[in-house]
């Protein structure tokens, strides 16, 4: 069962991006920030799902310090926020992000991607 | 008088950081539950098509379970017993059919005895006459003699070969008939065993069909219950989405604070916003989009 690290300082959305993770068979982790994610991601979790404005540590400041360690630079990483801006959206890709998703998220396809992704 | 504008504005957007904290905690708590009973819909479905498929699958949809190994072993035992007694059956139809021809033969035999053993009464009859002729000649009289007693021993004999070829006529065709009879009723068995096999067979066949039909409307069903978790689970997210816009609504009144506060030279108290956002652009979003994946 893959793990995937699920980020942000929303208890709903935590708890909604790991029932429709749980449902199609993965297994979820939740981190409250950025901060907290740096702890708990290790070699098992197989995916991030990370937000972008949160408390202590924001989404795209902990893409680009996961980046500076090396046995983090290919993990999938895929920003899910209520942001569009495109000048962050650009900011999140050359931080080595391979997705962005606008909350409200649409469950199957967040699974549809996670499943690209991970596979 | 600037001073002034920005109290109200620092204790509008108290009262706002407060009735937002306050909504939030309740809906978050409504959401939180509601996405509980989301989960546990999905498990009560889950459990219930497992369980559905371990019952249905074990003894009739799935072909190694122990009932369809049960059906399939008696099935071939049934026409395996049913096939070895035919065969026997006609085994001895045929040896009572092989009996009744020996029998005839045993008759006819016997007749060709009694034509025999009437030339040898001739022959005595002869030996006795040519013995009156040549006066009581010893020699004719003595194998006139023992012809006659020749023959009347082959007679004696002869129609005890009669009287039982004559019996076995009669038991040997009612043995036949029997015999046949018996064929036709092991037939006859053999015919409904294989009819019930088939029978049995089929039913199971449809058995096995219909559990797959449950088995697969129970899983669409599954996938439905899922489908619709997943849009409840989109759905539900309106309470993040207005949180954050309120915030967003925070953000924007403290800009103008700082603004007004600019503009008349004037140090007032205004309170960092409540969430802190990496972009400082007030772009909307397409709400309609919003949920499509932007893979890179």
């Amino acid at each position: 069962m893959k793990k995937i690290l699920v980020i942000d300082d929303s208890p709903t959305v935590r708890q909604q991006v790991g029932l429709a993770l749980s449902q199609a068979g993965y297994q979820v982790i939740e981190a409250v920030d950025g901060l907290d994610a740096i702890g708990k991601v290790d070699a098992t979790v197989a995916m991030l799902i990370c937000d972008v404005n949160m408390p202590r540590m924001n989404g795209l400041e902990m893409l680009e310090k996961l980046r500076t360690d090396a046995r983090w630079k290919t993990l999938p990483v895929v920003m899910l926020t209520t942001e569009g801006q495109p000048g962050l959206i650009e900011r999140a890709k050359k931080a080595g992000a391979k997705g962005w998703i606008i909350k409200p998220f649409k469950a199957e396809l967040l699974v549809a991607a996670v499943q690209r992704l991970t596979a | 008088m600037a001073k002034t504008m920005l109290d109200r504005l620092r204790r509008t957007r108290e009262r706002v950081i407060a009735r937002v904290r306050q909504v939030n905690q309740t809906t978050e708590t409504d959401v939180l539950a509601a996405g509980r009973h989301v989960q546990r819909v999905v498990e009560v479905a889950h459990r219930h098509i497992a369980r559905l498929r371990e019952v249905l699958a074990g003894p009739v949809g799935n072909e190694d379970s122990d009932l369809g190994r049960a059906i399939r072993s008696q099935s071939e035992h049934v026409r395996q017993h049913t096939s070895s007694v035919g065969k026997v059956v006609a085994e001895h139809a045929s040896q009572v059919a092989a009996v009744a021809e020996s029998v005839r033969s045993i008759t006819a035999a016997a007749r060709d005895i009694e034509r025999l053993n009437a030339a040898a009464r001739v022959l005595s009859i002869n030996a006795r006459i040519e013995a009156s002729r040549s006066s009581g000649s010893a020699v004719f009289s003595t194998i006139a003699s023992e012809m006659q007693q020749l023959s009347k021993a082959i007679a004696g004999a002869n129609k005890t070969v009669y009287d039982l070829a004559a019996t076995m006529e009669k038991t040997v065709p009612q043995l036949l008939r029997h015999s046949q009879h018996l064929a036709q009723v092991v037939e006859g068995y053999a015919h409904e065993a294989r009819d019930r096999i088939e029978a049995v067979d089929r039913r199971v066949a449809e058995l096995r069909s219909e559990v797959g039909n449950v088995l697969a409307d129970s899983d669409n069903a599954l996938a439905e219950v899922v489908s619709e978790s997943h849009a409840a689970l989109s759905k539900m997210q309106f309470q993040d989405v207005c949180a954050q816009s309120l915030l967003q609504i925070d953000g924007w009144i403290a800009d103008v604070s700082h603004q007004l506060a600019a503009d008349f030279g004037v140090r007032g108290d205004i309170p960092p916003v409540a969430h802190t956002t990496v972009g400082n652009d007030d772009v909307e979003v397409n709400r309609r989009e919003a949920g499509e994946v932007m893979l890179f």
